[in-house]
């Protein structure tokens, strides 16, 4: 049905409830193809790279950089298959370019898809490109010169697993002005460069260094368009020797599109797109496993559906369709890990952060049909990419609110919520941005809000906190590798009070806190001087301004900063300690030091009675202040560091990306009872696995105060319900309201895991867990793992009925 | 405050189906009706009751040491047995045992601590127009506390729900709906005789008490407790639905048998007297659907 009134989002009726999601043929097909397909990896930007740097002499590095682009977009094996939309960043479907300039995992081969298939004889090369860079790395360079100024080994604290950093991997997380593109065509953009480019009085010496920058800017962008003519010449070929004409007239559309666009400003929605997609994926090669954020893509796209509907090109259903196809070009994109970033199993967490609902410049709600049409696509398609936020808000209407609850059902956890309120309060207070700025944010990583495409998030690192309690209560030693790592702040007998462990404690914690910091500021600095983007860069305000690039303060605003891991655990453990040894008296703090090091083996009372300790998410304020200080502790010290570009603007994130798994295999028992080697607790602010035993209000008012959120620009907040919680409007409702109370309480960011049978059944294996996991059914609400086995199969049977 | 105690075997918050919004639920223990598919055993005798999770138990007899009313019992294999005239509940060995199966249900609890955990989901009841569900158990078995509660609750601004099961006398009942917003009203058994035979009681005073309560214009769900073979038949849901009809017709919400409840039996030493039923296949839940919209009611599952 073809429509020329424009509907107004209240209209918007036909994809409330989608039962039983219907995909077309050939979105089918391509889902199908995806989970099938192998990964491998392409060594053809590896081969690119080496060749321009063989090449390069002594030219300036953003030449270079830009030329390796150039090189690969002009040379790379291209393939058109049934997706429409195309472009890739390697010759194969989910192939990975590894990236031997920054980082040794061109020989390890993992990626964020898991472990790589690579060609023999492309091993070779790639081998050989590995040995050209060694010393060159970005992680190599690092290393020197962390060394030279603390006389310590970088990789020994990762080896134990006191960090993960970014050293040797994306220099941040970036949003790209890719409305800009659609709306001016690269070709506008290269005459922005052009323009600065001819402001320069070159002989002195700060416009003679913008040269190069603009220079390079040129020398990309038109890379870009010629690699999407490329595939408009490779459409052209194909198109003649197809027979089947409806096979023919796609390739041909393919052709004139791949022609227009990123070049020149788009028509209409479908080239909107396809501009928004070479724009994107050129990002994702230019730079090692970055994290770009397609940010306020239903925004900027907006004009062409409306003018597309008005004079009925386009079909609600085509828009839908066309979404899908685009969910699984996100998915599709495949990054190469360091090997300490893979071992934390972060799979197929790519980060290209998506939002919807959210505010407009006025501050007003920015929810548009897009966002509903959105939601149906990845209700229908269920891809793990992108990572959809819900931009929350007061204002927004019952009717999106009911949309996002409903996709929320489906499983995935998408959409997330993120409170809009703190986003631009955050905003204001941080980077003294306009009031439309701040209105207008996106957000990018996890769920960190930003200035949208005027940033430099810079990701440092990621500080293991329960690590730094272990090392604390070991006088600074590791227990297993006997390595003096932190400081000497006094054996544990030597701990009389409460306070005397929590002050060894702030000690390790900011000498952490700072040594995380000084390697953040050394990687960002060689990432700026070694491995400048002129590429991202032109997309990204104020860089064709000010000639410089995002690292080198082109950039609007900015600011680096790290993420605490492990802030919940060590809160339990320290209440556990100040409850059972120096409140309750029950054991000695040398009976303590016995059973943790021996993993609790001969002393389970003991491990008892550190389990029936208060915890976490309960809604009391004996652990719950614990855990604020610490992340008032952190952020305290983290701000007392300017970022590397000499600027006030550093702020931590309370974010863990996946390092809970990871981290916990490098720390032995803690006083909150938690065995070795197992898993830290998800999240920043979510309760650990079992421990929150009084629903989820309690968690929510817990969770709430937490950390500062206008201070941290993000936090990661996992609840768990049983499908029965969601299954009818009115249970739908009921969820929102929790949503709304959340916010209204002061919380950002709040994620729904839908339980799964598949869920359950881990639970059974692993009851330690999911101790807390309460399944509510027709009345009837007990602890999973308390039930009989024969139960908890009944139990299952009607979780698997939920989802039929 | 009023300075009153009362027996609560849970308080459930984020309560989704019991009453409007989002709600706190306050379980509280004793009932008048024995029910012979009841679900919740433990909350029939007011008093605390020891739950034995046997297939929790580690066997490690920590429990049997530390009960001082020697009420565990070492069987020849290791298993242990509760003796129900010797145990009191008192939560000792609930303490001791590391393997968490040993429960006590049921807590003497003020008039005060009860408020202090309800009002803390206040915002949550207003973003929602939630607020407080009473059951039990029967929540009227206890009628000065939960006069206590429910007037406390209404100084909060709360909205109140009672669950009740209807057996009740007048006089306790009536002072009580002063208070309450909306009553959840079981329905269990039309025929006076098989009531008595599933539930120990006669249902004269409770439809007596379903006519007063809606006389008085106060909202009422009537909620059907539907347990295969024991009236579920045609002539049952006609028998449910005319009763309905002869209220004006509230609108009624289904509650099918489900067996979830049946290991607490084992873990309170009771037997459980409805081992043959199986839960209501779908085609069945929309045939009494069916049945109960075609007299014009509103029925929801």
């Amino acid at each position: 049905m073809k429509t020329s009134a424009l509907r107004k989002v209240d209209e918007i009726e036909s994809y409330q409830i989608a039962e039983k999601p219907v995909l077309t043929e050939r979105v089918e097909r391509l889902k199908e193809d995806f989970i099938n397909t192998g990964i491998k990896t392409s060594v053809e930007r590896a081969k690119a790279l080496y060749d321009v740097y063989l090449e390069a002499g002594g030219e300036p590095i953003v030449i270079t950089r830009a030329k390796v682009l150039d090189k690969y977009l002009r040379n790379m094996t291209l393939y058109i298959d049934d997706n429409p939309i195309v472009g890739s960043l390697a010759k194969y479907p989910r192939g990975v370019n590894p990236f031997p300039d920054y980082n040794e995992a061109a020989n390890k081969l993992f990626s964020s898809f898991g472990d790589m298939d690579v060609d023999p004889k492309e091993k070779e090369l790639l081998k050989q490109v590995d040995v050209y860079f060694r010393g060159k790395k970005q992680v190599d360079i690092v290393n020197k010169i962390f060394h030279e100024l603390t006389g310590l080994d970088r990789q020994e604290y990762i080896n134990h697993g006191v960090w993960i950093d970014i050293v040797g991997v994306c220099l941040g997380l970036i949003n790209l002005d890719y409305g800009k593109v659609m709306n001016i065509g690269l070709s506008g953009v290269i005459k922005e460069a052009e323009e600065g480019l001819s402001r320069l009085d070159v002989t002195y010496h700060e416009d003679f260094k913008k040269r190069d920058f603009y220079i390079a800017v040129i020398i990309t962008l038109k890379a870009v368009i010629a690699w999407a003519k490329r595939y408009a010449s490779l459409a052209e070929e194909m198109a003649k020797n197809e027979k089947n004409a409806e096979k023919k007239s796609y390739l041909e559309k393919i052709a004139n599109t791949c022609r227009w666009v990123p070049e020149n400003p788009a028509r209409t929605l479908y080239e909107a797109v396809q501009s928004f997609w070479f724009v994107h994926a050129a990002a994702w090669i230019e730079q090692a496993q970055g994290a770009i954020a397609p940010g306020r893509f239903t925004k900027y796209t907006y004009q062409f559906y409306k003018n597309d509907i008005e004079s009925g090109r386009i079909t609600d259903e085509e828009v839908i369709e066309l979404f899908e196809l685009l969910c699984i070009k996100f998915s599709e994109i495949g990054i190469q890990y360091s090997t300490e970033v893979y071992a934390t199993g972060a799979q197929q967490h790519t980060a290209q952060t998506f939002l919807i609902g959210g505010l407009n410049e006025y501050g007003e709600d920015a929810t548009n049909e897009l966002d509903f049409l959105w939601l149906e696509a990845e209700k229908r398609v269920r891809m793990v990419q992108p990572s959809t936020v819900c931009a929350w808000h007061n204002k927004m209407s019952e009717k999106f609110l009911l949309k996002c609850a409903d996709t929320i059902k489906m499983g995935l956890g998408k959409p997330a919520f993120i409170n809009s309120h703190t986003a631009v309060k955050r905003n204001l207070d941080r980077w003294n941005c306009t009031e439309a700025e701040a209105n207008a944010f996106t957000i990018i990583g996890c769920s960190q809000s930003a200035v949208a495409h005027s940033m430099d998030n810079v990701w440092g690192g990621l500080l293991n906190y329960a690590k730094i309690l272990q090392l604390t209560l070991n006088n600074g030693k590791d227990p297993k590798s006997g390595k003096q790592l932190g400081l000497q702040t006094g054996d544990i007998d030597s701990f009389k009070t409460y306070e005397d462990l929590e002050s060894a404690l702030s000690k390790q914690f900011r000498h952490f806190t700072k040594l995380l910091r000084t390697v953040s500021r050394v990687s960002e600095n060689v990432h700026a001087v070694y491995f400048p983007t002129p590429y991202s860069s032109a997309l990204v305000d104020d860089c064709l301004k000010t000639g410089k690039h995002v690292l080198d303060g082109g950039a609007k605003y900015g600011g680096d900063a790290d993420c605490l891991a492990g802030a919940v655990d060590v809160s339990n453990s320290l209440a556990a300690v100040k409850k059972v040894v120096f409140d309750d008296k029950k054991i000695t703090i040398s009976e303590l030091y016995k059973a943790l090091k021996d993993n609790f083996v001969g002393h389970e009372e003991t491990q008892r009675l550190l389990l029936a300790a208060p915890k976490y998410g309960n809604e009391d304020d004996y652990v719950d202040q614990i855990v604020r200080k610490s992340y008032d502790e952190f952020y305290d010290e983290e701000s007392m560091h300017k970022s590397f570009l000499g600027k006030d603007d550093g702020r931590p994130w309370g974010v863990v990306v996946a390092g809970h798994s990871w981290f916990g295999m490098h720390v032995g028992a803690q006083p909150n009872g938690r065995a070795a080697g197992n898993a830290l607790t998800d999240g920043s602010i979510s309760a650990t696995p079992g421990t929150d035993r009084k629903g989820p209000t309690a968690l929510i008012h817990s969770a709430s105060k937490a950390m500062d959120n206008t201070k941290y620009s993000g936090n990661i907040f996992n609840m768990k319900f049983h499908p029965t919680a969601v299954s009818t409007e009115d249970d739908q409702k009921k969820l929102l309201s929790l949503v709304k109370t959340f916010m209204d309480l002061g919380g950002y960011h709040i994620q729904f895991n839908i339980v799964s049978s598949k869920l359950l059944r881990e639970a059974q294996l692993n009851p330690d867990q999911y101790r807390n996991l309460v399944v509510r059914v027709a009345g009837f609400s007990a602890f999973f793992v308390q039930l009989d086995k024969k139960l908890q199969e009944e139990i299952i049977a009607r979780t698997e009925q939920c989802f039929a | 405050m009023d300075q009153i105690n009362g027996y609560v075997f849970d308080i459930q918050r984020y309560s989704i189906h019991d009453g409007p919004g989002i709600r706190s639920t306050v379980f509280l223990k004793g009932c008048p009706l024995t029910c012979v598919w009841c679900s919740n055993p433990e909350s029939q005798k007011q008093v605390p009751q020891l739950l034995y999770l046997k297939h929790l138990c580690s066997r490690c007899h920590k429990c049997v040491d530390i009960c001082p009313n020697k009420a565990i019992r070492v069987l020849p294999e290791g298993d242990l047995e509760v003796d129900r005239d010797l145990c009191v509940g008192c939560g000792f060995c609930v303490d001791i045992c590391p393997a968490e199966a040993r429960q006590v249900s049921g807590k003497l609890m003020s008039v005060e601590e009860v408020i202090d955990i309800v009002k803390r989901d206040a915002l949550f009841y207003k973003n929602s127009d939630g607020g407080v569900t009473f059951s039990g158990g029967e929540a009227t078995a206890q009628p000065e506390f939960l006069l206590a509660l429910l007037r406390e609750c209404k100084k909060l601004g709360f909205h109140t729900t009672l669950d009740t099961c209807g057996f009740v006398k007048w006089d306790i009942l009536e002072p009580v709906l002063e208070y309450v917003d909306l009553v959840l009203f079981d329905v269990k058994q039309t025929n006076p005789k098989k009531h008595q035979q599933y539930t120990g009681v006669s249902n004269k005073l409770i439809f007596e008490n379903a006519k007063r309560i809606l006389s008085q214009n106060i909202p009422v769900i009537l909620r059907a407790v539907l347990i295969p073979g024991c009236n579920d038949s045609d002539e049952d849901i006609r028998a449910l639905a005319e009763f309905a009809l002869e209220l004006g017709g509230p609108e009624i919400n289904l509650m099918l048998y489900h067996k979830l409840g049946i290991k607490k039996y084992e873990s309170l030493g009771m037997k459980y007297k409805l081992e043959n039923a199986e839960p209501f296949a779908d085609e069945k839940i929309e045939h009494i659907k069916e049945q109960i919209l075609s007299y014009g009611l509103n029925v929801k599952v």
